[in-house]
């Protein structure tokens, strides 16, 4: 035995261990826990013994087999995209009205982004041109015909306008499912113009509707202070100890995120919202402040706050930005209202000028900045300075897009929902692992027997090639679907497939009179372009197939590519470790083959 | 133990005339018949609302369906899934909400019929089932609610807009219920004894509801479809690079008779053709090009140790050789599946049938259509450098790995 050979040796013993170690978590998770809390990462880092793997690299089941629904939703890009060139060919006119350099009339395509600019007097044209080009700098020309300008959003400008759309729907999805208090909600884009939403153990598909149902709302309403109303709240009527409610008295949070006087905070929020509701007194309202986790993905808990009920619609804002304000060196987000909007504002700040404006979207009141000035059309927020400035940042573009939620709803619908019973899942699972079981098992059996101690080898291969399989996807935080098990039954075809090119390839020159130790090592060469070759054309489909597939043709693919390069290492690797242990090594003469 | 004893010399590529004759014939007429007959979409590509319900008696497909159309189901499709005494059927409707053109009609007649109320606008969205509509004066909720139900529609719910004001007017949206709750409806109303709640092992049980709507399944489909090409078209590549030219489209083409004939599996059988059909022809796809590969490097092989043997001969060699690996490992897959055939219901089982005969297919195709078409291109080459001149003719010239 040389030293390569134990190199190899000592690398397949490692990868084998490596492999159980990591599908430790998984095993808690599908075996140990309750079916219920299959997916709390928080349940299982409890059970996990002190030598597993992160929670973190556990397999997690696709919806079709664990049950739940899986949303999609199609954002109508274009016509939110068509409905801003007309929007901004307005401006145009009123923009060279207030310039008084003569009178105009907008018509935008709503298909090309467009915008048809005629003049009431042809002469006037070019001045307008020239001043038009100069501000619009998301347009460039088109044609100019005498009074006739044509316009065209820029194509940048358009898709970055059409990304945008789907991620202010995307906010709003986010915060209305966050409502509904469903767990491990995975909430994603998908392609251009698509939002994938999962929610596992969801039973209820028409639900989906009160996602798309309205456009959100957004409201500025000014923020009250509370004083004592809800430690005498608590105290003259305690909740129920199962609510989970608790009074807070002292300000933790120095960055005027949650208030300064006591409030209450839970982690349930329609209990909560049960608790308070009603008790903000005549003109007012308890609302609700959701505080983030550091990654901003979920809510850890709820706070109270007291608003007036009524207040300034967000149906008049115009358009909102997140930016570094490089005077200042602060995180500021600034807004826009229209003329109406202005007047609105400037009526409301006005009057509360050192009080706190609560931004409310939903019912949910996201931030409550200090009020400086009177506001009319053009308001800016400048954040804390809390946490790192990254952190900041990203609160302060999450803030621009729920002010912009308000201004440019693009339509949504639904184009895809799909809901497994967890009865089905469960079932499917059962039957998918015995059918996957009886097929190995089968395939075990016969390889033992035709190839006798080398099909035992193979067999070897075989089964850590299933186990690396599972690995990798769970390393990659993959779901393991239905068409995943299609894929992990073709790889393991694949795999055995290197296995009889091999042995063929052996018996081949065994037949021939070679020697045994010559036959092993010469199958071996001869066999591995063969397989290389095979094994790489798959991966290049299964690349490509994860690259422009869909859902379900992803699921597979992945699996695919995990196997494939699972499969190369097994069958070249592995078996040759224990092959030329059994003929070198033993100094064999005769191949049990 | 050994298939094969010995080494074989069957004359494979000298039937491939007829080979190559009977697999175009049987291309066309698949194509033929997916031109004329369409495949059974499933709702991913087609659109539409699919529900499988489990019950508890022992039904059959024909009285489930009777009892559909008896609760006021239009033309539902019934199919029985997995062996019968589990009692799974499938339905698929067409629709994905209740609210048909009609029924808006009457729904807005209906609302406007409601007492004191000034209908300003009135907007339909057939293919999200919404009503949205604004009016002069408040309006109960409640109302709305009773006066859509009246009409024929089921209600999933009824909002009050936010912006709705005495000024402004008061806007309203009708969320029209979707089409498996209308389904479901029919099934308790036309099945005396049904009673949904999965939770109770006693009743019977809705076990899935997928609802695609028309764009997203043209979407899906389009993507599917331009994945398997693409894929193909590398694999072309791949091949082109690492062996010859005249391999790669002997490769492709018989890609893409596997890829016909297992569509002809959906095409004859009725199944539906849905997103794991195009897995089935991407797991094909996959297992399949392994086939062609073996063989091809087996050819290219042969071509270095018997430099100057005609490439026919060649190939019947590589072929014979590799002839008990080729029988192995389709039968070992084939094994594979054998789980997957019998404990698989509805999609595995289809999932299962459809893989065990591109397994077939493409066993076939690696021998019979891949290789000749390297021969015919080879000759071709040899006729024209013939023509050329050339004295050497067509001699391959291999690439060695």
């Amino acid at each position: 035995m040389d030293r390569s050979w134990w190199t190899r040796l000592a690398l397949v013993v490692a990868v084998a261990l490596g492999s159980v170690w990591f599908l430790t978590p998984t095993y808690y998770s599908l075996f140990v826990l309750d079916r219920a809390d299959r997916n709390d990462v928080a349940k299982l880092e409890k059970v996990l013994p002190f030598w597993s793997a992160p929670a973190k690299y556990r397999l997690s089941l696709g919806l079709d087999l664990q049950g739940g629904i899986h949303l999609v939703l199609r954002v109508d890009t274009k016509t939110a995209l068509g409905k801003r060139a007309e929007r901004l060919g307005q401006q145009m006119v009123s923009y060279i009205d207030g310039k008084k350099l003569g009178k105009l009339s907008a018509v935008a395509n709503t298909e090309t982004y467009e915008v048809t600019l005629t003049a009431a007097d042809a002469a006037a044209m070019d001045g307008i041109e020239k001043e038009l080009l100069a501000t619009f700098r998301d347009f460039s020309k088109v044609s100019r015909n005498a009074g006739v300008l044509v316009l065209k959003l820029d194509a940048a400008q358009v898709d970055f306008l059409m990304a945008d759309a789907v991620d202010q729907a995307m906010l709003v999805v986010r915060k209305r499912i966050d409502k509904w208090g469903v767990a491990e909600v995975d909430v994603r884009k998908l392609g251009t113009d698509s939002i994938q939403i999962s929610l596992p153990g969801e039973k209820d598909p028409e639900r989906a509707k009160e996602l798309i149902g309205t456009t959100a709302q957004l409201e500025f309403r000014i923020v009250e202070a509370h004083g004592d109303l809800f430690k005498d709240l608590y105290t003259n009527t305690p909740p129920d100890p199962s609510a989970g409610i608790t009074l807070v008295t002292s300000r933790q949070d120095p960055d005027g995120n949650e208030p300064e006087t006591p409030y209450l905070s839970g982690t349930d929020k329609n209990k909560l919202l049960a608790y308070v509701a009603g008790k903000g007194g005549e003109g007012k309202q308890v609302l609700l402040h959701c505080v983030e986790t550091p990654n901003n993905k979920s809510c850890l808990r709820y706070v109270t706050w007291l608003v007036q009920a009524n207040g300034l619609s967000g149906e008049n804002l115009v358009g909102a930005d997140a930016y570094n304000d490089p005077q200042t060196n602060n995180i500021v987000v600034s807004y826009e209202f229209n003329e109406q909007g202005g007047k609105l504002s400037e009526d409301l700040t006005g009057k509360n000028i050192g009080r706190l404006m609560g931004i409310v979207l939903d019912d949910n009141l996201l931030s409550a900045p200090v009020i400086r000035d009177k506001i009319g059309t053009r308001g800016q927020i400048t954040l804390g300075r809390s946490g790192n400035r990254e952190q900041r940042f990203k609160e302060a573009q999450i803030l621009a897009l729920a002010l912009k939620s308000g201004a440019l709803p693009a339509p949504v619908s639904i184009g895809e929902t799909r809901q497994v019973g967890a009865a089905l899942g469960d079932e499917l699972i059962k039957k998918g692992t015995t059918a996957a079981l009886v097929g190995l098992a089968l395939v075990i059996v016969f390889m033992a027997i035709y190839y006798k101690l080398a099909g035992v080898v193979a067999d070897v291969a075989l089964v850590l090639n299933g186990l690396l399989i599972l690995t990798g996807l769970a390393l990659f935080n993959a779901t393991l679907t239905l068409p995943g098990i299609a894929g992990f039954v073709l790889t393991l075809g694949i795999a055995v497939d290197a296995n009889v090119l091999i042995n063929e390839r052996i018996r081949e020159e065994l037949a021939a009179g070679k020697a045994a130790r010559v036959a092993v090592d010469q199958g071996y060469d001869r066999a591995f372009w063969t397989i290389f070759d095979a094994h790489i054309t798959t991966l290049i489909a299964g690349f490509i197939l994860q690259q422009t597939g869909t859902g379900p043709v992803q699921g597979f693919a992945t699996t695919l590519i995990i196997g494939i390069i699972a499969s190369l290492f097994t069958s070249i690797v592995v078996t040759r470790v224990i092959t030329t242990y059994l003929v070198h090594g033993r100094n064999a003469t005769t191949v049990s083959i | 133990m050994q298939i094969i004893k010995g080494k074989t010399n069957i004359d494979f590529i000298g039937k491939r005339r007829i080979a190559v004759f009977a697999s175009s014939v049987l291309n066309i007429a698949i194509l033929v018949g997916i031109a004329l007959f369409g495949f059974n979409w499933g709702v991913d590509f087609a659109g539409g609302t699919l529900i499988e319900v489990q019950f508890k008696k022992s039904i059959t497909a024909e009285q489930v369906r009777e009892g559909a159309v008896k609760g006021g189901l239009q033309e539902p499709q019934v199919q029985s899934i997995g062996s019968a005494d589990e009692n799974t059927f499938i339905l698929r409707m067409g629709g994905v909400t209740q609210l048909t053109e009609a029924g808006a009609k009457a729904a807005e007649t209906a609302i406007k019929a409601l007492g004191g109320v000034e209908v300003t606008t009135f907007n339909k969205d057939l293919d999200n089932g919404l009503l949205t509509f604004r009016t002069k004066g408040e309006v109960k909720v409640d109302d709305i609610k009773a006066a859509v139900s009246g009409s024929g529609t089921g209600v999933q719910s009824v909002t009050q807009l936010p912006g709705s004001s005495a000024e402004a007017g008061f806007e309203y949206q009708v969320a029209s219920a979707g089409m498996s709750e209308k389904v479901q409806a029919a099934l308790i109303a036309g099945l005396p004894g049904t009673k949904f709640d999965c939770e109770n092992k006693e009743a019977d049980c809705v076990r899935r509801v997928d609802y695609v709507g028309p764009q997203v399944g043209a979407q899906l489909r389009n993507k599917g479809i331009a994945a398997l090409l693409l894929a193909m078209l590398a694999i072309l590549i791949y091949v082109a690079f690492r062996f010859d030219l005249k391999f790669g489209p002997g490769a492709l083409v018989a890609l893409l008779h596997d890829v016909v004939m297992v569509a002809g599996y959906y095409l004859v059988t009725r199944r539906e053709f849905n997103l794991t059909s195009i897995a089935v022809l991407l797991t094909i796809l996959g297992y399949s090009i392994n086939d062609t590969i073996v063989i091809y490097d087996r050819i290219r092989e042969e071509m270095v140790k018997f430099k100057g043997k005609p490439l026919p001969e060649i190939i019947n060699i590589a072929i014979n050789d590799t002839l008990a690996r080729t029988i192995l490992t389709g039968g070992v897959t084939g094994l594979s599946l054998v789980g997957l055939l019998i404990f698989g219901v509805g999609e595995i089982f289809d999932f299962a049938a459809a893989m065990l005969w591109g397994i077939v297919v493409g066993t076939y195709s690696s021998i019979y259509i891949a290789s000749p078409l390297v021969i015919w291109l080879d000759e071709r080459e040899a006729a024209k450098a013939k023509a050329g001149g050339s004295p050497s003719g067509g001699a391959m010239k291999a690439k060695t790995a």
